[in-house]
């Protein structure tokens, strides 16, 4: 019994950022490489997004076309966008993260680059209330818009009517 | 940066008419709302209104264990409800470091495709609905239930079922269910062909969906289409080939790819997987290791410190979890990509410029679960 897996290969995640690093540097946009369990995440600063999303979909050696995820993280201190990019092309997957002021979370949006972006970005900008720049129709998406405040930061209340709320480090 | 293909509306008058559709409507899988600005029978754009059933799932597991989420995650694509629960168990345990024995990912290839082929099931009925022959859901249905049935046997369960945990499967599967699956498999055979028959040689059901909603591969990829959607333009790729889990690696299977990318091919490419699935159930079945169902876990799951993104090929296409864990009991942040709110969100463009009933059938061809929409 053959089985075929039509071509798909691994690569070393040293080659992957090794790639992405030239081709960085050459843009100019400082990125921050770790790993954790064999996947990559490059920081990078919140001015560099667009520019590097852009390098890194249209560049013809990396070509990471597909906007797998976009989500974003409160740190509490700093909330956190995180795009999850994928390379047909060279199977390759990326995770980029990128660190916003708590205050006044301010980022570009890559809706101009990835369409997929469109709902998603709406999505952080509702439950993070980040506003997201140059996004072209960014009313809310989900809520009905009479949670007061936004419902996936951490210090978000919430409102259990009737039942007494059980913290989780009770569950046994 | 990405160019649109473009979509000629200049013919249409300045003067338009705005149109509600929904929220109830049989072809929507839910609650799904959407309004259409269209000139006579042509549609300018779509707005489609979602969030009817947002459940806030991804607050809801910041504040449990990771074992008391589990359930919720099968509510999500209620039609496949083992894939969602298999691509979560498999996040945690890559977060964790554990893998399940092989014979446990001989039973989670099995439980997974199962339920693919009832999903695709559903589609086939869903597909005759919105093309108007009722016919094929009620067929669709009753092979359907023959599945529902060996679920109940292995997992006590027809639609949400909790089967599998962090670390292999709740129960080991009874010896009836290969009995099971042997006569389901046979009376099948048979019966797949007959629903060809009825809506894939169907000279009014073609006519209705070729050259229909024609999406290039380009665009697909860049509104993050998946699955068999994305498949159906061209795109050979699949999850389980790419990045083998569970070991699929194992198992011998095709990925059917459509040639012109219409919602004749969508739904080509979903009829040719049902058939694959079972290609993928039979070897797993035949080969299936014993051993152990489980690894052992701590009771309390804490995963460490980290964070990662896990995909897996769900029924519709790529479900995805993204965790971050502070090495607590609970995450401390959970995001679900889940293939339906991708193929939404791209339903303006995909629908506009077509027809009413056209644009229906375009929605109907993508498979949209309004609960793994919403959340």
């Amino acid at each position: 019994m053959e089985v075929t897996n039509y071509g798909y290969k691994k690569t070393d995640n040293r080659d992957v950022i090794a790639a992405i690093e030239s081709k960085a540097a050459g843009a100019g946009v400082a990125v921050k490489f770790s790993e954790f369990r064999e996947q990559i995440f490059c920081e990078i600063a919140v001015a560099d997004i667009k520019i590097f999303c852009g390098l890194l979909n249209s560049d013809a050696d990396l070509s990471f076309e597909y906007l797998k995820c976009l989500t974003a993280v409160d740190y509490i201190d700093y909330l956190e966008m995180v795009y999850c990019l994928y390379s047909f092309k060279n199977n390759w997957s990326v995770n980029i993260k990128v660190k916003l002021d708590v205050q006044k979370p301010v980022i570009d949006s890559i809706y101009s680059i990835y369409r997929s972006a469109d709902w998603n970005e709406r999505e952080m900008a509702e439950m993070f209330g980040i506003d997201v720049a140059g996004h072209p129709n960014l009313k809310p998406l989900l809520l009905a818009g009479d949670e007061g405040g936004y419902p996936l930061r951490k210090n978000f209340e919430i409102k259990w009517e009737g039942k007494e709320y059980i913290p989780p480090e009770k569950f046994e | 940066m990405y160019e649109e293909t473009e979509i000629l509306l200049d013919d249409f008058p300045k003067d338009y008419m705005e149109v509600n559709f929904g929220p109830h409507h049989p072809s929507t899988h839910g609650v799904f709302r959407f309004v259409a600005k269209i000139d006579g029978e042509r549609i300018i754009d779509i707005d489609p209104v979602i969030g009817y059933l947002h459940r806030g799932i991804e607050k809801i597991a910041e504040n449990r264990t990771y074992v008391q989420f589990k359930p919720l995650v099968d509510r999500l694509d209620y039609t496949g409800a083992l894939n969602n629960e298999l691509c979560y168990c498999l996040a945690v345990e890559k977060l964790m470091e554990i893998e399940a024995p092989p014979r446990a990912q001989a039973i989670r290839v099995v439980c997974a495709e199962l339920n693919r082929i009832a999903a695709h099931l559903i589609f086939f009925g869903a597909m005759g609905l919105e093309t108007g022959a009722f016919t094929p859901l009620l067929f669709g249905f009753i092979d359907r239930e023959t599945i529902l049935n060996i679920f109940e046997v292995m997992a006590g369960g027809r639609l949400t079922f909790n089967y599998m945990t962090i670390g292999g499967v709740r129960e080991d599967i009874p010896p009836t269910v290969r009995l099971k699956f042997d006569k389901f498999q046979k009376e099948f055979a048979v019966k797949l062909k007959r629903y060809e028959e009825l809506l894939t040689g169907n000279e009014i059901f073609v006519n209705r969906v070729k050259n229909v909603g024609i999406l290039k591969k380009e665009d697909l990829i860049n509104w993050g289409a998946s699955g068999p959607t994305l498949r159906g333009s061209g795109v050979r790729f699949d999850i389980r080939k790419v990045e083998p889990y569970s070991g699929y690696e194992k198992y011998d299977f095709d990925i059917p790819v459509g040639t012109t990318g219409d919602v004749y091919d969508r739904y080509l490419v979903r009829m040719e997987e049902i058939r694959q699935s079972m290609r993928i159930i039979r070897q797993a079945l035949d080969s299936m290791p014993s051993g152990d169902i489980a690894v052992k876990v701590p009771r309390v799951i804490k995963p460490p410190e980290g964070e990662l993104y896990y995909r897996n090929e769900g029924t519709k296409g790529e479900i995805g979890f993204y965790i971050v864990s502070k090495g607590e009991k609970n995450p401390y942040r959970l995001k679900i990509r889940t293939p339906s709110f991708s193929h939404i969100n791209m339903l303006n463009f995909a629908a506009k410029g077509n027809y009413i009933a056209d644009a229906i059938v375009i929605l109907g061809s993508f498979d949209t679960v309004m609960g793994s929409c919403d959340r």
